[in-house]
């Protein structure tokens, strides 16, 4: 069977879909919403609250923007999977990056989804539960690291086991994503803090896990797009002939 | 190092140039490695420097704090890693040498010096808890138990590294890319290592 014509659009569309995550999630939490830097974990519930009164339009069109870019979780992800699925024969390290993949989509929309409740009628709320919301959604945006450590692990692995003749991304970019999943682990430490590094407004449990994480996004990008330009050179080249003839004195 | 020709020896040209000596330098593991090694290093560099910040904040409560925790917990498994480490250099040359009982049989002490290593940070762990030193206790204890978790976090990775390590060693012949695992699997355990005497100088020792 002829091999189908590969479609470049398709798969440079899902690459470029990273970079509009990254930024549907900034422009919508930094500016509009104002969550980073993110409130202290040991603030009022009143100063919570009244935040999300005196705020409270900005953080339900930040938040709206945020939860539109989550969806490119998807996209983008699938444009990793499928080249380390290329050098898989039984592709387990793809079949789990792409069930990590779909709690991550889940978890990244939860996240706004549990800020936009929070911001949805403050006024009638009683302060502590504007509170709870609030933190709810930064359990929900540092507290899920399982998923995302094993979904880079998992590409990580697919880059340094790739088996086929044209390795789709160097081995360097394996060990980068073991080193982005190891250093997003510290975010789990959240849960016995509200004060100092490793509080959810930390060094080390937010700037460190989120300036990484997101970072990693676009390295990705630029890999996956190099990746894509590589194939399309290959495939332009005439197929070498299966019996080369020996080259003779 | 000291390849270069002597201009007696009549080749053409008289010494080899510098960039053909560069090229015989071996980087120990792959490259890549290097990028998760010196990534994780910087991430602990980070800590260092949290924990220099709050002991910058409160230097009495620091030092006060300091004199409770038994050093010789602490110089017991920096003695243990130092002979893990050294144990590891072994099984490498020994890998290299084709000797593989003994690569086994160094990377097995090395194990051993690990497991040694978690025992006495339980054993530390629960002593200071019952002496009312536990986490919540102040700032320092706070950072102590973080970092020294985090770090024993590694030591767990890294004994992961070291079985494998184990069984590769055992292989009659090994291909170019498991013997830089190997060596990768090396420096790893040397940086948990690194990371834990700087940690055993940081927490228990400045004054």
């Amino acid at each position: 069977m002829k091999p189908l014509p590969l479609n470049t659009s398709a798969l440079r569309l899902c690459a470029w879909s990273g970079p509009a995550l990254v930024i549907l999630f900034f422009v919508g939490l930094v500016p509009l919403a104002g969550f980073i830097p993110p409130p202290a974990p040991s603030d009022s519930a009143e100063l919570i609250a009244s935040w999300y009164q005196e705020h409270t339009i900005a953080i339900q069109i930040g938040v709206l923007v945020m939860v539109t870019g989550t969806a490119f979780n998807a996209t983008f992800g699938a444009s990793i999977a499928v080249w380390t699925r290329r050098g898989e024969a039984m592709p387990v390290l793809t079949y789990v990056q792409l069930i990590c993949l779909a709690f991550v989509v889940v978890d990244a929309f939860f996240t706004g989804m549990v800020w936009g409740v929070a911001a949805f009628r403050p006024d009638e709320v009683a302060a502590d539960t504007t509170r709870m919301l609030n933190d709810l959604g930064w359990f929900l945006f540092l507290f899920t690291w399982p998923p995302f450590t094993v979904w880079l692990l998992a590409i990580g692995l697919g880059v340094i086991w790739d088996k086929s003749d044209h390795p789709a991304f160097p081995r360097w970019v394996g060990y980068y994503n073991f080193w982005v999943a190891l250093l997003i682990v510290p975010a789990g430490l959240m849960i016995f803090f509200k004060h100092g590094p490793f509080g959810f407004n930390g060094l080390i449990t937010f700037w460190m896990p989120t300036f990484v994480f997101f970072t990693w996004i676009c390295v990705m990008t630029y890999m996956v797009l190099r990746a894509i330009s590589a194939e399309e050179q290959r495939r332009a080249l005439p197929a070498p002939s299966v019996d080369p003839q020996p080259v003779r004195g | 190092m000291s390849t270069t020709v002597p201009p007696s020896s009549g080749v053409p040209g008289g010494s080899v140039p510098q960039d053909r000596l560069r090229r015989t330098r071996h980087v120990p593991g792959e490259v890549g490695a290097w990028v998760f090694i010196l990534g994780d290093l910087a991430a602990f560099a980070l800590l260092f420097g949290v924990w220099m910040y709050y002991r910058g904040m409160e230097p009495r409560l620091f030092a006060d704090s300091q004199a409770e925790v038994h050093r010789s917990f602490g110089a017991i498994n920096t003695l243990l890693l130092l002979t893990s480490s050294l144990c590891v250099v072994t099984a490498v040359r020994a890998v290299r040498a084709q000797m593989h009982r003994l690569a086994q049989a160094a990377i097995g002490l090395a194990l051993v010096c690990a497991v040694g290593f978690l025992l006495d940070k339980v054993l530390e762990w629960t002593d200071l808890v019952a002496n009312g030193h536990g986490p919540t206790t102040n700032n320092y204890f706070l950072y102590f138990f973080v970092l020294t978790g985090l770090h024993a976090f590694h030591v767990l990775i890294g004994m992961g590294i070291l079985i494998a390590l184990a069984r590769l060693s055992g292989k009659p012949s090994l291909s170019e890319g498991q013997f830089s695992f190997v060596e990768g699997g090396a420096c790893f355990w040397h940086m948990v290592d690194l990371i834990w005497v700087v940690l055993f100088a940081l927490l228990y020792l400045m004054h």
